[in-house]
């Protein structure tokens, strides 16, 4: 890479790699060469709200599940809950642990993918080895073939799971308002419950990765605890009656910078708790706590900044509801200096430990007597209106909010997604990890933007557009731009 | 010989149906009993999944191109093992199927990837735009005769 003439450059990490749709990171520079301002930019998707309105309401749980192809099953439960509310229905518990054990399943099978096709190459393969061994390939080829055999058979057999209840491949089509559309026979309950079995044991493998590969690495633990990987912040979750950790339902958990407990509220009143702001170069709002106000792109404890997923939710519970999974929650606690943990990289750590719980809720929900009862439904009959629901996503809290009129049919819709919620905080995440490694001087090299994307890619920003992408067409560019925003170099890895 | 004609794509996400209704169309245009027709919308290691057990897989997709709306391409799957790239939250065809082959997952002996160049992928939507909608029939014919190539 050759100096720019002029004062301030800019680079331009376009697309980010690992990400679908067309993300881009901004990097600008100053004068002096230091990082002056860095900027998380997502593509619009258009119109969907008008798409929405004037539908049925009970569509919603399948068209909501369509905004992307990375969790229709986060969107499609965050929905069917939504619609219990606009149709003021309880559902029946069996009911509620169907959804729940579908749930769990895509947990496991979203946060394995996770971890070992996107945020595992960073550290299994290393940050600075080359992009072409930055992956998947690269990871399995350093743990061994027969993990990678392991991996495999836990997302097709997770996946199976969601499709024996789902009754979709990908697209879950099973939410009703007041229940599900099927529930498990007792072949396919034995069937589920041996692969939760074989989910936990896949949860053990992969914490002892995590051991063996980062743990045991001291500069990958200095990597992840270095300040520039690091924000004081609020952190949001959902909890159960225990303030454990939960993903299916739960009252929205607040702890501050020391992990106190600020707010806890049911998802009713998040308008109370949760503001929107509005930055003119990015059309994806910055939530906010209301109670504390808009400070910036700050953190501290007079920013409302919060964080949500895996990393949040474990600072803003008091534990798991699982023996393995608290066992581990614990660990993560002890080895990474108290609580809260806000290194943002630990959020790869994080997401191992809900990993593991998602596997032990499944087999705790596939033994449950209930779980083969056929009473799944109950029928609406007051006259719908408005409802929220939530869940957590495995990207973070997932709020809907639907205005229907006496008919059902959809006045108005409003989502808060994962990304949303973490907007600032990845914003100022870039910008910190930017500031920490581009000095005066820097050369920019392909590792050192990778480095930079870390910080990004911890948050597993989901951009709610592409569905799929084609292979080929998504190639890292990174841009340079003089003052007067001429393209001065170009460069490519493929 | 099992074939699989796997459609990609959002259906409510405009001019990204098309490969959804290019592989329908396509199955209806083409006689033979042993074929298949999925049509998803679902990236990387899952497409390999759906892919298992089939001796041939034409996969049709769409590429955001709004220069060439209407044109179709033949992609070489081989050529894709080879790159780099990936998708996030899932990893890129081309690398799940190295992976597949890494662990042996059976893979069709061939696979075809035609990606259709579309004009709008952003903008919700039930219907294709015009200019590629008009296209459509043609796109279906062309890759209909690329496929009855000897």
């Amino acid at each position: 890479m050759t100096e720019a003439k002029v004062e301030t450059r800019r680079i331009s990490i376009d697309p980010i790699t690992r990400l679908e749709g067309h993300g881009r990171i901004e990097i600008f520079l100053n004068p002096e060469g230091d990082v002056e301002n860095a900027y998380f930019q997502v593509p619009e998707l258009r119109g969907f709200e008008k798409f929405c309105e004037g539908r049925p309401a009970e569509t919603l749980p399948v068209i909501t599940a369509r905004i992307c192809g990375v969790c229709p099953e986060a969107h499609h439960m965050a929905s069917t809950k939504t619609l219990d509310a606009v149709f003021k229905v309880d559902p029946p518990s069996a009911a509620k642990k169907l959804r729940e054990l579908l749930y769990s399943a895509f947990f496991v099978a979203d946060h394995a993918t996770h971890f070992y096709a996107l945020g595992g190459p960073d550290f299994v393969v290393g940050p600075d080895a080359p992009a072409a061994e930055r992956n998947i390939v690269g990871v399995i080829a350093k743990v061994g073939m027969e993990i990678g055999g392991q991996v495999l058979q836990a997302l097709a057999a997770t996946h199976e799971v969601v499709a024996m209840l789902g009754g979709k491949y990908i697209h879950p089509t099973c939410g009703l308002p007041g229940g599900i559309s099927k529930g498990l026979t007792e072949e396919e309950r034995a069937k589920v419950e041996e692969i939760a079995k074989a989910a936990i044991e896949f949860g053990k493998l992969t914490i002892k990765i995590v051991d063996d590969v980062v743990l045991a690495n001291k500069a990958y633990v200095d990597l992840i605890l270095s300040d520039a990987f690091a924000h004081q912040t609020y952190y949001m979750g959902l909890v159960d009656e225990n303030n454990h950790v939960n993903f299916y339902e739960g009252q929205l958990r607040v702890v501050d910078q020391q992990a106190k407990e600020v707010a806890k509220f049911p998802v009713s009143e998040y308008l109370d708790h949760i503001g929107e702001h509005v930055e003119p170069w990015s059309y994806l709002k910055f939530p906010f706590l209301k109670k504390v106000g808009w400070n910036g792109l700050t953190d501290g404890p007079n920013s409302g900044i919060y964080r949500v997923a895996p990393l949040a939710r474990l600072n803003a519970a008091d534990g798991m509801a699982t023996p393995l999974a608290q066992a581990e929650y614990e660990r993560f606690y002890s080895t990474l200096g108290g609580k809260p943990v806000h290194a943002t990289l630990a959020t790869h750590w994080a997401r191992v430990v809900e990993l593991v719980y998602a596997a032990e809720r499944l087999l705790e929900l596939s033994q449950d007597p209930e779980i083969t009862s056929t009473d799944i439904r109950t029928i609406p009959t007051a006259t719908p209106g408005e409802g929220v629901g939530v869940v957590e996503a495995p990207r973070g809290v997932l709020i809907h909010h639907y205005w229907a009129d006496e008919n059902a049919v959809v006045k108005k819709v409003n989502l808060i997604v994962g990304t949303g919620h973490n907007n600032g905080a990845i914003a100022m995440s870039i910008k910190k990890a930017a500031q920490g490694l581009i000095k005066k001087g820097t050369t920019v090299t392909d590792g050192l933007l990778n480095t930079i994307e870390m910080a990004f890619r911890a948050y597993d920003p989901c951009l709610a557009c592409a569905t799929h992408s084609l292979p080929g067409q998504m190639p890292l560019i990174v841009d340079i731009y003089d003052s007067q925003r001429n393209l001065v170099q170009r460069l490519r890895r493929d | 010989m099992r074939t699989l004609i796997l459609g990609l794509g959002n259906p409510i996400l405009s001019d990204d149906a098309a490969g959804l209704q290019a592989a329908r169309q396509l199955y209806e245009l083409i006689d033979g009993e042993d074929i298949d027709l999925v049509e998803a919308a679902v990236a990387g290691m899952q497409t390999v999944q759906l892919l298992s057990g089939y001796d041939r897989a034409v996969i049709i997709d769409v590429v955001q191109d709004e220069a060439r709306v209407g044109e179709v391409w033949r992609l070489d799957a081989r050529e894709l093992e080879s790159g780099s790239a990936t998708s996030s939250h899932g990893i890129g065809v081309g690398q799940a199927m190295r992976l597949a082959r890494l662990v042996g997952l059976p893979l069709p002996e061939e696979i075809l990837i035609y990606a259709i160049a579309a004009a709008d992928t952003s903008t919700f939507g039930e219907s294709l735009t015009p200019q590629l909608g008009q296209a459509m029939p043609s796109i279906v014919r062309r890759i209909a005769a690329d496929l009855a190539r000897p």
